[in-house]
């Protein structure tokens, strides 16, 4: 991959304590996982061109994945089609997983594949911006 | 006769913003106790309900317009032209957008409004009549890499004077009158581990007008650690510059740009204790304003390439602008 932007103003990307298992119908069943923007302002969720969720290196499979923003829940694919939907850098974002039997409890490897486009920065023309990467890697502990 | 104004971009304390240090009346205090008598505000960054302007929040603006004694003077609106995944924004689209941006300002009560050159100059021909109904001023930014004299300038201005329309304008960001590297591109390459002789050598072929390709190529046969690309990139990019037997020319460009500025954007990367710009030329650049008829703000932009805040950067810049104005 090239050059891309980014922009860690704030210390967390992946904010590590927001990690926490998922219940379904009372079972553990998944993951969830608060993030923020690595950019100085906030962006439509269809400037989103990747989304991908790594738990202990294993790739989510998509539709297990869903993007939140102020209680809208939405499957990834949706995310190219929400240009009204605005993600202010201050305002964090909740990415669930559902995943059978959930994290066991001790220590993991979370990362998240985040690049959207930064859309008033053109690089030429035809539909090519200056990529911005807002991925991270933590490593977490489920109690 | 010039009447200038000072005013701030919040934009200034997008760090503190971002890592919540400040909130946004936070932000609106600190512009204050730097000295702005007005400040802008950059949509996409604190607009809580973008690209909407709510009732709570101007109800907001206006409590702390009490309480601190400014209050917003310019929006900075940004043209996503690639907002969409599969296309761009054509310009029916982009003059959609504007038009809501247009509403944002008015309803904060700002005069003035910051577009970017995505906004083409035949859409923004188009926007003049809506810019007129709300009464704000749209200003196409100039930003370096652009000059005032640039290419795509000269067609807005064009489109300015041939409308006759008083809502069309510019605003120049002094960044474009840059004459020397930029500090925090510098600092930076130099913690990265760059030999500072590398650096000077960069900034010399720059100053030559070499192709950053040959230059990237002889850097590279000096030895040069491979950080100085970075570097070496903005200085061919958004913090470019020119020699400084370039700044009577870039002035003149902006002498005949002025009756249609209707603010400036007063960039800055960097400030010493001793309150001079490492890269831009402040006086002579201030010397042409009050010599001028320009009766607006100049915006302090602080561009945080530190991380390290904006708060005292933004206080030294507005009082290194009054020691040069004579205020």
């Amino acid at each position: 991959m090239g050059f891309a932007m980014r922009m860690k103003l704030n210390d967390e990307i992946i904010n590590a304590k927001s990690v926490r298992s998922m219940y379904i119908n009372g079972e553990k069943n998944g993951f969830e996982f608060d993030v923020q923007l690595a950019y100085y302002r906030g962006h439509y969720l269809s400037d989103i061109e990747l989304l991908e969720v790594y738990a202990d290196g294993e790739k989510m499979p998509a539709e297990s994945v869903t993007f939140e923003l102020r209680g809208k829940e939405m499957p990834l694919y949706k995310l190219n089609y929400a240009m009204t939907e605005f993600w202010s850098q201050v305002e964090p974002a909740t990415i669930r997983v559902i995943k059978k039997g959930g994290l066991a409890a001790g220590k993991h490897s979370l990362e998240l594949k985040l690049m959207l486009r930064i859309p008033y920065m053109a690089l030429g023309g035809d539909h090519t911006y200056m990529p911005l990467d807002s991925g991270d890697a933590v490593d977490i502990e489920i109690a | 006769m010039s009447d200038i104004k000072l005013g701030a971009t919040l934009f200034c304390y997008g760090t503190e913003y971002a890592r919540k240090q400040y909130d946004f009346e936070e932000c609106v205090k600190q512009a204050a106790l730097a000295g702005a008598t007005g400040y802008e505000i950059v949509g996409t960054q604190m607009l809580p309900s973008y690209p909407n302007v709510s009732d709570e929040f101007l109800g907001l603006v206006n409590d702390l317009k009490v309480k601190y004694g400014i209050g917003p003077v310019g929006y900075g609106a940004n043209n996503d032209r690639g907002m969409r995944w599969d296309r761009d924004l054509n310009d029916d689209e982009m003059l959609a957008d504007a038009v809501i941006d247009l509403k944002a300002a008015n309803k904060l009560g700002c005069k003035v409004m910051r577009s970017q050159y995505m906004l083409s100059p035949a859409a923004f021909e188009r926007l003049a009549p809506y810019a007129k109904l709300y009464d704000v001023k749209v200003g196409i930014e100039i930003h370096n890499p652009a000059t005032p004299g640039s290419p795509v300038m000269k067609e807005y201005l064009e489109v300015i004077k041939r409308t006759g329309s008083r809502h069309l304008g510019f605003i120049p960001d002094f960044g474009c009158f840059s004459i020397a590297p930029n500090k925090p591109h510098w600092i930076k390459a130099l913690k990265a581990g760059v030999e500072e002789k590398h650096l000077q050598m960069a900034a010399d072929m720059r100053y030559q007008g070499i192709a950053i390709e040959e230059a990237q190529k002889k850097l590279m046969e000096a030895g040069a650690h491979p950080a100085i690309n970075t570097a070496l990139q903005g200085m061919y990019g958004f913090v470019q510059f020119r020699p400084k037997s370039a700044l009577p020319g870039l002035l003149e460009e902006l002498k005949e740009i002025l009756p249609y500025c209707f603010e400036m954007h007063g960039k800055f990367h960097y400030l010493d204790e001793d309150c001079v710009e490492p890269s831009i030329p402040y006086k002579e650049i201030l010397d042409v304003l009050k010599e001028s008829d320009f009766d607006g703000y100049i915006i302090s932009e602080y561009e945080d390439e530190l991380y390290c805040g904006g708060t005292e950067f933004t206080k030294r810049h507005i009082a290194m602008e009054k020691e040069l104005l004579g205020y």
